[in-house]
């Protein structure tokens, strides 16, 4: 395996990628939903700091990780943090979703397959929509962060740092998500379909999850298919708890990449 | 010292249809060898299984001694299917800068190379356009390049001349008789013309099976039949009058499409007989364009796999 070869295929896709229908796709939506979200940053800062924005909070996490994420942080980027994870799959599947489809269905593989292997072409581009939208998160991230020194005051130290671990837990959640879309993507011969299965298949996926718990009193096994399962742990006020959270990403990543992979590797290109 | 392509019982399934049933032959040595066959024959698919992007259901398939798809033959193949297409709105001369690259070119030999290949199959001034603004017949130059690129041992040419104005096709045939001293080629075309004007060695497929395998040479000086090519369609009257040529055994109209006759005969003195069929010809008022001996590629074609 050649990464010059992942790196030319994952800078080649990158560069011609972002500004076209597929990029746009994206980045239209989620650069007018976050500029929305840091237009109106005073207004989350406030809603936040009052009891109703912590009961808001603490009905989607317990109240220690409610209050590790509201007094401990600064709260715009935590804002920022708990809307992405919870609109991450959207967003992502958005990004991801044409990684290798179209291509397929157009016969442009049949360029390259001469002249790098099936995995470099996979990983290229895998690597090529995990950059994509780890770079869009980070400039929002960044921007949030800024923001929070500017309007709220927060020490800019603290807040750089406290910005960094939001992009690398974005990164480690995103992972997963682009390798499921990179599934759907291998399965499908067309940008739309890719994009149709995409939202599709993670909605099946999630009925699919809440039908098997059903199944069980009390415990949800099926939850821990999506990296959604694991997604509240990642705010554990408890240290441990968030870094086991963060070590089963890359976890979920390898198994849905496996997947795509296997799927991938079979394709007729 | 391997084989430079093995392909073994190779069979390819795609739902109901066999395009490949058990296909074998070798190529021991380089050259210029053609694949011809009718349309659904298994051309493309032999070909995009020497390639390895499609994968054969069973048999083997090998390429200087590896299977295609192994990381050790990576540049050393250079292929163009009919099917493949550049990616939309990325500058042509872009594609192929990336592909070279990917084959192991640095930047600057690789931008020299383009050009002088685009010059050699015509002109390079449309390659700074995205491939849905071109004609056809430029894509298809830019998919000879790029299979061309990195100088690879062995290239794969499906249907290279196809839809190509006679000019072009012409540039295409010199380029690959020019390379093909330092580089194998296996070319597939319904063109038999072309075939046998380039090749050395044509392989003939129907059904998915190898079912001709002829050095082209060897059917020119082996031949008992002469091909004419008239100035216009031979008549009735013509072939009557060559019938009555004691030595000519068989007289017909040629299958490749141009006019003129395939005429079969049993002499030993060929320049008497040429000179008696001539005198007819001319007798009746027929103009010779070219006269050899030989068989056409298409008779031996045609006669493997129908008359379709």
């Amino acid at each position: 395996m050649s990464w010059r070869r992942i790196a030319l295929i994952l800078l080649f896709d990158l560069r011609h990628g972002v500004f076209r229908v597929r990029g746009l796709l994206f980045l239209v939506p989620f650069a007018l939903c976050w500029y929305g979200f840091l237009r109106f940053h005073e207004q989350t800062i406030e809603l936040f700091r009052r009891p109703e924005g912590f009961m808001l909070l603490s009905r989607i996490l317990d109240e220690f990780s409610a209050k590790a994420l509201l007094l401990d942080n600064p709260v715009l980027p935590s804002a920022f943090l708990l809307t992405a994870l919870f609109t991450a799959p959207f967003f992502v599947i958005l990004a991801a979703h044409d990684q290798t489809a179209s291509d397929i269905g157009a016969g442009f593989f049949r360029f390259l397959t001469a002249r790098c292997t099936r995995l470099e072409l996979f990983l290229g581009r895998y690597l090529s929509a995990l950059t994509y939208v780890v770079a869009a998160y980070s400039i929002v991230a960044a921007t949030a962060a800024l923001l929070s020194v500017l309007s709220d005051g927060t020490p800019v130290i603290d807040t750089a740092v406290y910005a960094a671990q939001i992009i690398l837990t974005l990164l480690l959640y995103a992972a997963p998500l682009v390798a499921y879309a990179a599934l759907t993507s291998a399965l499908c011969s067309s940008g739309v379909g890719a994009l149709l299965l995409g939202f599709a298949g993670y909605v099946a996926v999630l009925i699919g999850m809440w039908a098997g718990n059903g199944l069980f009193d009390g415990s949800a096994p099926f939850s821990y298919l999506l990296p959604s399962g694991m997604r509240n742990l990642l705010f554990a006020a408890d240290p441990l708890r968030a870094a086991f959270a963060a070590a089963c990403m890359p976890v979920y990543a390898v198994a849905w990449g496996w997947l795509a992979w296997k799927v991938f590797g079979m394709r007729n290109l | 010292m391997a084989n430079l392509v093995e392909v073994s019982e190779v069979v390819k399934q795609f739902r109901a249809v066999r395009a490949l049933d058990g296909c074998s032959f070798t190529i021991a040595a380089p050259g210029l060898i053609g694949l011809v066959g009718k349309n659904g024959a298994g051309k493309t698919t032999l070909l995009s299984a020497l390639a390895g992007s499609l994968r054969p259901s069973s048999g083997r398939v090998a390429v200087l001694g590896l299977a295609p798809g192994d990381p050790d033959l990576l540049g050393s193949v250079g292929v163009l299917t009919q099917d493949a297409s550049f990616r939309r709105g990325v500058p042509a001369r872009e594609q192929l800068l990336h592909l070279a690259r990917l084959s192991g070119v640095a930047p600057a030999a690789a931008r020299t190379q383009i050009h002088e290949l685009l010059a050699e199959l015509g002109n390079d001034d449309f390659a700074d356009q995205p491939p849905e603004r071109l004609s056809y017949g430029q894509r298809k130059r830019l998919g000879i390049v790029q299979a061309l690129l990195g100088n690879p041992k062995l290239v794969l040419l499906d249907e290279p001349t196809a839809g190509l104005d006679p000019l072009a096709a012409k540039a295409v045939r010199e380029l690959i008789r020019r390379r093909g001293a330092d580089t194998a080629f296996i070319l597939s075309s319904h063109n038999l013309y072309e075939i046998q004007d380039v090749c050395s060695r044509v392989l003939v497929i129907d059904r998915g099976k190898l079912v001709g395998d002829a050095d082209v040479a060897h059917l020119a000086a082996n031949s008992d039949t002469l091909m004419i090519t008239l100035d216009r369609e031979p008549g009735a009257e013509l072939t009557e009058a060559l019938l009555r040529v004691p030595e000519v055994t068989d007289v017909a109209r040629r299958r490749d499409g141009r006019p003129g006759l395939t005429i079969r005969f049993a002499a030993t003195g060929i320049d008497a007989l040429q000179l008696r069929i001539q005198t007819a010809l001319v007798e009746l008022g027929y103009s010779v364009v070219a006269l050899t001996r030989e068989k056409a590629l298409a008779d031996d074609v045609l006669d493997l796999v129908g008359s379709e």
